[in-house]
């Protein structure tokens, strides 16, 4: 995410720079008015993917550090050999792709809604 | 009438790995108050770096611009520019846009109502009040570019610098801008410094036509003066023996004197050459 933002801020096209040094915006003036919302869509592009990676390793780290939660629910049902659990873990793998993707699309809502750049947030 | 722009020993050298690239020499150019010159040549002959300099965005090697008595060493709203793409900030309004820059540059002089009245009325002068609250991204490239002039026009310019300004657009819109800039240039007298490289725009439009010699180490190569008188009415200078030879003239220097083609035959025959000498 620090990365797409910092891309985002690099690739801002040199005539909005140029318009900000001949109206002699303010430094303060010229990250609220133009450098910010310009990296608006790689910021949240840079979110949506670390979303998704952030929910991955968090369902691993629980199948690890036995943390309550889905997946020590996965690795439990694995491990107690219920004629129930191949079930019970394919409801549980279900689940977490359902919010995986809820996840997702509730990042591409709020971009929706903060984002001047509507083409950026349509897929 | 009195200098405002003293251009004078200008040179311009970019550094690249191979040495120094000498773009500009010896540029020497005074402008007028109220006038309006243009600046034609082919493309990478360093109008552009011309623009950029006065408008302060690059720093000449050697030599200097002088505005109404001080060197110019940034860029400033005393220089507004009209970008060829318009530039607009897409997140933001046709009325937002304007407004950015006359609160930037007049807040310290006028009060939030005058602000308001004086952004209105900009944008009023280019024909774009129905359209004030749209953002760039939902008007036409015509009407981007009105916008990006009165955005520039507000920032009440000692000086306006437009590059290629109606470049992008296509040759009908263009025809109607040029007419809309010649009815707000005869209403407000600005000092204008326009490139082109359309030689009707430039004998349309122009007090002064400065035809730029081909780079590196471009300069100055010729200055015409146009006499035409104003209001110019583009169907009647058609049949204009004045407007003709004006045209002419410019065309001679573009295609004769300072011809670009010579060096891609050049190129070409160089290549033949090289073949030739591989085969024997």
């Amino acid at each position: 995410m620090v990365i797409n933002t910092a891309v985002g801020v690099a690739s801002i096209p040199s005539d909005w720079i140029n318009v900000s040094r001949v109206l002699r915006l303010s430094p303060l003036t010229h990250v609220r008015k133009i450098v910010l919302p310009a990296a608006v869509p790689m910021i949240f592009t840079g979110m949506r993917l670390s979303l998704g990676v952030a929910w991955m390793v968090l369902i691993a780290a629980e199948m690890l550090a036995q943390n309550p939660g889905l997946g020590k629910f996965v690795w439990d049902e694995f491990q107690n050999g219920s004629s129930n659990s191949l079930g019970r873990i394919m409801v549980a793998i279900l689940t977490i792709g359902v919010i995986g993707f809820l996840l997702d699309r509730t990042m591409l809502q709020l971009q929706r809604w903060l984002s001047w750049d509507k083409a950026s947030a349509s897929r | 009438m009195s200098t405002i722009l003293d251009i004078t020993q200008m040179d311009m050298e970019f550094p690249t790995p191979t040495g120094n690239f000498i773009a500009l020499k010896n540029v020497d150019l005074k402008i007028s108050k109220g006038e309006f010159v243009s600046l034609i040549g082919h493309s990478g002959c360093g109008k552009s770096t011309v623009l950029n300099i006065v408008a302060g965005l690059l720093q000449a090697t050697k030599g200097g611009v002088i505005l109404n008595g001080r060197e110019i060493h940034q860029p400033g709203p005393d220089r507004a520019v009209v970008f060829q793409n318009h530039s607009l900030l897409p997140w933001l309004t046709a009325y937002q846009n304007v407004e950015l820059a006359v609160k930037q540059v007049l807040s310290n002089r006028m009060s939030a109502a005058e602000i308001k009245e004086w952004t209105e009325h900009n944008l009023r002068l280019v024909q774009m009040d129905h359209a004030m609250h749209k953002l760039p991204s939902e008007i036409s490239g015509g009407m981007k570019q009105r916008v990006g002039i009165a955005r520039a026009l507000a920032m009440q310019p000692q000086i306006l610098l437009m590059d290629e300004p109606f470049g992008a657009l296509d040759a009908l819109t263009r025809a109607h801008m040029q007419d809309s800039l010649m009815v707000i240039q005869s209403e407000l007298k600005n000092t204008v410094v326009m490139i082109t490289h359309d030689v009707d725009e430039a004998v349309l439009l122009s007090d002064r036509i400065v035809m730029m010699t081909n780079g590196p180490a471009a300069t100055i190569g010729e200055i015409l003066d146009v006499k035409l008188e104003r209001p110019r009415d583009r169907l009647a200078l058609v049949n204009d023996a004045e407007y003709i030879g004006l045209r002419a003239q410019v065309l001679r220097f573009l295609y004769e004197k300072q011809r670009k083609v010579e060096h891609i035959q050049h190129a070409a025959q160089k290549k033949l050459d090289g073949k030739k000498r591989t085969a024997a």
